[in-house]
């Protein structure tokens, strides 16, 4: 390791540390993977036969009803049948894990998983028919909410990149999409966040860091460099991450999204030179968010405890790790010398900094519980770059309006 | 520094009247009530910002009066308890939604007249749930910069059009809005939510001072 020659930046701490956690944190993930898809027995074909053909004969009518709706136009009529198809549907589906389960009750899981998998826009009903013959299966953390709250995450889950390794959600475990769905659904922040108390205290840390060392220096980069200077900076490091989310992308098994990616990188390293300018938008390849963490994610790794980590901010455990990954699995760092990265590190905060200096400002100066608010606005970023960018799954936060008057 | 891009409200700006199609499922009719609504409040709002002849003053009372004819703002206290408000007493009700709705026209007003020149495109809209719309406008900043999409959740109360949520990458308004009180009553309570609602509102001065 060349630690050798610290040069020494306000900043370098943060990379030397990223250094060491990572081949802790690699093998804790392998470890994680290897042994949480096991014990588990498989589904029975015929089972398997049958939720898929349900689920593809409701998708095949509401597809008919939805194109004679078009041609008829009324709303009403369409909408309750619709929800009454859901329903059937869904304790059909229901019926057949439950059959599973009656047969061999250790294909409990998998049963359930392959069912949410099959049909992920009807997990709300078909866990509430689950939860009301098996009480015992409702998730833990949703004693008293709706058992369909904890697990509404699952359905974007599904869709974030087709999954690669076979290992089944069990229902009790939640990732940060669910983390946001669980919320949604009046689960208490608290739940999510057990390390709250150290928490605030390293975000009080961070806050006083921040107010003292990065926005003086954030300030004065957007004082001295006119904007468009500033726009050149972020494309850069955009681009320059680009090889990174081509990938992520390639890890989770989506090669369109890896294409595109390429794709930005060559455009943009070339006809914008460098990465400065951004052409590719224009030759419509947009950007989408990918990192490590997010490969974990599709690999159905969990996400840990909401964690403040001192300098780097809010994560997970398992988006801290991806982090520490992502660092390694750029290949144009390899070509630069150590110092010249730490440079470019450091720039890069600086830059990143200076592209949220109002809003945050704004956060913190109006919220009343500041650390609340960047923890929420945290999750809901982190949840949507799960999704790859994608826009949130509309049936969670259409009842969470429907619920209040 | 972690990646997080908080662009939390977009503000009522220009809405440019280009309805460029949309593509989504259980599309609204595209001359909407809803679209024109929020038409109608982007223009207002881009007359308060060009308008040069308005003192600083009285363009925070025109976006207050925006904000307050434009938005829902009992609705969206309501939805920001969650359900705590069934567990208030009606003094804390009353207390807590006269003191949000200064709250909001604070943080918020100050927050819109930050910005100018961006111009807004109405880009689609779709049913969400059985009353409310999802109008999603398009924000071109200017100088360049990727483009922003907001997304504003519009519902009828008595006949009249009120926004009850804005969406920008994401991240909710109401629902960070929510996640932030629900923390704020955990460690302090109900009473602990009002009293600090009453601090911030409170302050003589709205930009310069640190609260």
């Amino acid at each position: 390791m060349p630690e050798a020659q610290r040069v020494r930046l306000p900043l370098s701490m943060k990379f030397s540390v990223s250094r060491y956690a990572t081949p802790a944190g690699l093998a804790l993930c392998l470890f994680y993977l290897v042994f949480s898809g096991t014990v588990q027995a498989a589904v029975s074909p015929d089972i398997q036969q049958r939720i898929q053909t349900t689920a593809d004969t409701w998708r095949a009518n509401a597809q008919r009803q939805q194109q004679m709706q078009k041609l008829s136009g009324d709303p009403h009529l369409s909408a309750v049948s619709q929800s009454l198809d859901r329903r059937v549907t869904a304790s059909m589906i229901a019926q057949a894990v439950m059959d599973s389960i009656s047969r061999d009750p250790s294909t409990a899981h998998e049963a359930t998983a392959l069912a949410l998998q099959t049909a992920p826009e009807l997990s709300n009903e078909i866990r509430s028919n689950l939860a009301l013959a098996f009480p015992r299966m409702a998730p833990p953390q949703a004693p008293r909410a709706p058992p369909a709250a904890v697990t509404a995450g699952t359905s974007h889950q599904q869709a974030v990149a087709p999954r690669r390794l076979d290992i089944p959600q069990a229902g009790s475990e939640l990732s940060e999409a669910d983390a946001v769905a669980a919320e949604l659904m009046e689960e208490s922040p608290g739940n999510r966040d057990p390390l709250e108390d150290i928490n605030r205290a390293v975000f009080a840390f961070n806050d006083f860091l921040d107010s003292y060392i990065m926005v003086p220096i954030a300030k004065t980069y957007r004082f001295i460099m006119p904007e468009f200077v500033r726009d050149m900076g972020r494309n850069f490091f955009e681009n320059f991450n680009e090889p990174v989310v081509a990938i992520n992308d390639l890890l989770q098994g989506d090669f369109e999204n890896a294409g595109i990616s390429l794709g930005r990188f060559v455009v943009n390293s070339t006809a914008g030179v460098f990465g400065f300018f951004e052409v590719a938008e224009r030759l419509d390849l947009s950007e989408h968010p990918a990192d490590f963490g997010q490969t974990l994610h599709s690999y159905g790794v969990e996400s840990g405890p909401y964690v403040m980590l001192p300098f780097f901010g809010p994560s997970t455990a398992r988006n801290a790790v991806g982090k520490g990954v992502d660092s390694f699995l750029n290949p144009i760092s390899y070509f630069l010398e150590l110092e010249t990265r730490l440079y470019m590190k450091a720039a890069e905060t600086v830059v990143g900094r200076e592209a949220v200096l109002d809003e945050l400002a704004e956060l913190r100066k109006g919220s009343l519980d500041y650390y609340a608010a960047v923890r929420s606005a945290w999750f809901q970023n982190r949840a949507r770059e799960l999704r790859k960018g994608a826009p949130p799954p509309a049936e969670n936060i259409d009842k969470l309006f429907a619920d209040v008057k | 520094m972690s990646s997080l891009l908080v662009r939390t409200l977009a503000p009522i700006l220009v809405a440019a009247g280009l309805f460029s199609g949309g593509a989504f499922a259980d599309t609204v009719h595209p001359q909407s009530s809803e679209s024109r609504f929020i038409r109608n409040l982007g223009d207002r709002a881009i007359h308060l910002l060009s308008a040069e002849t308005l003192t600083a003053k009285h363009r925070a009372e025109g976006f207050g009066d925006l904000l307050v004819t434009g938005f829902n703002l009992d609705y969206i206290a309501r939805f920001a308890l969650g359900r705590h408000w069934n567990n208030a007493t009606a003094l804390q009700r009353r207390q807590y939604l006269s003191l949000f709705r200064q709250y909001v026209i604070k943080t918020y007003a100050s927050r819109l007249r930050g910005y100018s020149g961006e111009t807004f495109e109405i880009v689609a809209q779709r049913r969400a749930g059985a009353r409310d719309v999802v109008v999603r406008t398009r924000i071109a900043r200017p100088g360049g910069g990727a483009m922003v999409d907001a997304d504003w959740r519009v519902r009828k109360f008595e006949g009249e059009h009120r926004i009850i949520d804005v969406m920008v990458e994401g991240i909710s308004m109401a629902i960070t809005q929510r996640q932030e009180f629900s923390s704020v009553i955990r460690r302090k309570g109900m009473d602990g939510l009002i009293e600090d609602l009453r601090v911030r509102t409170a302050t003589v001065k709205e930009a310069g001072l640190k609260n």
